[in-house]
């Protein structure tokens, strides 16, 4: 097998974790509940997984140290911002944060953008802050908060690992053309978001 | 005064074991604390990926460190305030980051870190029940799946990184340890704003 079909097969089948989804009605309560709850909000929230995706991508395409930096930093970042979001802590324009990081991300990834590792880390943890903030305020009040918790922390990283994934395509020969127009497309529906067309 | 913020009192909430119960049944009880309290569950989890990212041997260094918190813990349980839990939790989500963002080249901190680890599961696992009043079924059984749990991390990390000596390996319980720590941030601020 060719380092090449590797490569392919690597980057076609991280995004099918997401395809299979097991037929339940859930109410959000208790451990199953919560847990679910937890794993659907960044997998269910378009505005979530563009982003998500993006920081993925960018970590793929910017190489090593930033393919882990960024997956590492991001779920620590975000978890800050679900504390304040639990706490009832407002911050200012969490929607809008929300969408200007996909559309951010998206663009970095578009214009092939190669910041330094600090800046990256930076921006990226700057809208962890909103990411978190929102899964922080919008945990239901009968769920198991541990396992809502667990949930979207695994959640967000399935997206994360599924950018990484399609990042990989760049070691191709046109992969990083392929990588870059899904940056265009991620910054394209995060700007949809922010217009308030999606 | 600002720890007093953080950690406002509120109704102690130790595990209630039914002390009536048979010997295996207590046994059974006292086992289930480790699984089913998260505090508890995330610190164990925590020192076990902490260890077993550390170097190739890091369990059995670090495990004679996280058995004497064990015990230290259950020596200081009776007199734990009920914000033990929260400093338990706390510790979980800070020994998670420092190992996702330091990996082996943690030394410094496992040992020491595996101590309180030790010492606040076993804190937050026998809160307030005071020396003498529960069996050793339940003793037995509270101290050994913290330690279950935290070997068997380990042994996952120093396996697969003895078995797959790449970068990607080590990235991987890098990413496993930044989500441990995200997850016990989480529960610390729910614990906080519940009271």
């Amino acid at each position: 097998m060719t380092r090449h079909t590797t490569i392919l097969r690597a980057a076609a089948a991280l995004p099918l974790m997401l395809a299979a989804t097991a037929a339940a009605a859930h109410t959000g309560e208790g451990v199953s509940g919560g847990l679910l709850s937890g794993f659907t909000h960044p997998i269910f929230g378009f505005d979530h997984v563009v982003a998500m995706v993006a920081v993925g991508l960018w970590g793929a395409f910017l190489g090593a140290p930033a393919v882990w930096i960024l997956p590492v930093v991001f779920p620590l970042v975000m978890a800050l911002g679900g504390m304040l979001g639990v706490a009832g802590i407002d911050i200012p324009a969490v929607e809008t944060g929300i969408a200007l990081s996909g559309v951010i991300l998206g663009l970095l990834v578009a214009l092939a953008v190669r910041a330094p590792i600090r800046v990256a880390a930076v921006i990226v943890g700057a809208f962890a802050i909103f990411h978190g903030h929102a899964h922080g305020t919008e945990l239901p009040e009968a769920a198991n908060p541990f396992a809502y918790g667990v949930g979207f922390v695994i959640g967000t990283g399935v997206l994360h690992l599924v950018g990484i994934g399609l990042g990989l395509l760049t070691k191709l020969p046109q992969g990083q053309w392929i990588v870059r127009a899904a940056g265009a497309v991620i910054a394209a529906i995060g700007g949809a978001f922010l217009v308030g067309a999606a | 005064m600002t720890c007093g913020a953080v950690f406002p009192s509120s109704a102690a909430k130790a595990h209630a074991f039914d002390v009536g119960a048979d010997g295996y049944a207590q046994f059974v009880e006292g086992a289930a604390v480790a699984l089913e309290d998260p505090a508890v569950l995330t610190a164990c989890l925590a020192v076990g990926l902490a260890a077993g990212v550390w170097r190739a041997d890091g369990w059995p260094k670090a495990w004679p460190f996280f058995a004497a918190g064990l015990v230290g813990g259950a020596l200081v349980a009776p007199v734990a305030p009920v914000w033990t839990v929260a400093l338990c939790t706390g510790f979980a989500a800070l020994l998670g980051a420092l190992t996702a963002l330091l990996a082996q080249r943690s030394g410094t901190f496992v040992p020491p870190a595996a101590t309180v680890g030790g010492a606040l599961a076993m804190a937050v696992s026998l809160e307030g029940h005071a020396s003498g009043t529960l069996g050793w079924p339940i003793l037995a059984g509270v101290l050994l799946t913290p330690n279950l749990i935290a070997a068997a991390t380990a042994g996952l990390a120093m396996v697969s990184l003895r078995r797959w000596p790449r970068p990607w390996m080590v990235i991987g319980w890098r990413i496993a340890a930044s989500w441990l720590a995200a997850i016990a941030a989480m529960y610390l601020a729910f614990l906080v704003s519940r009271t």
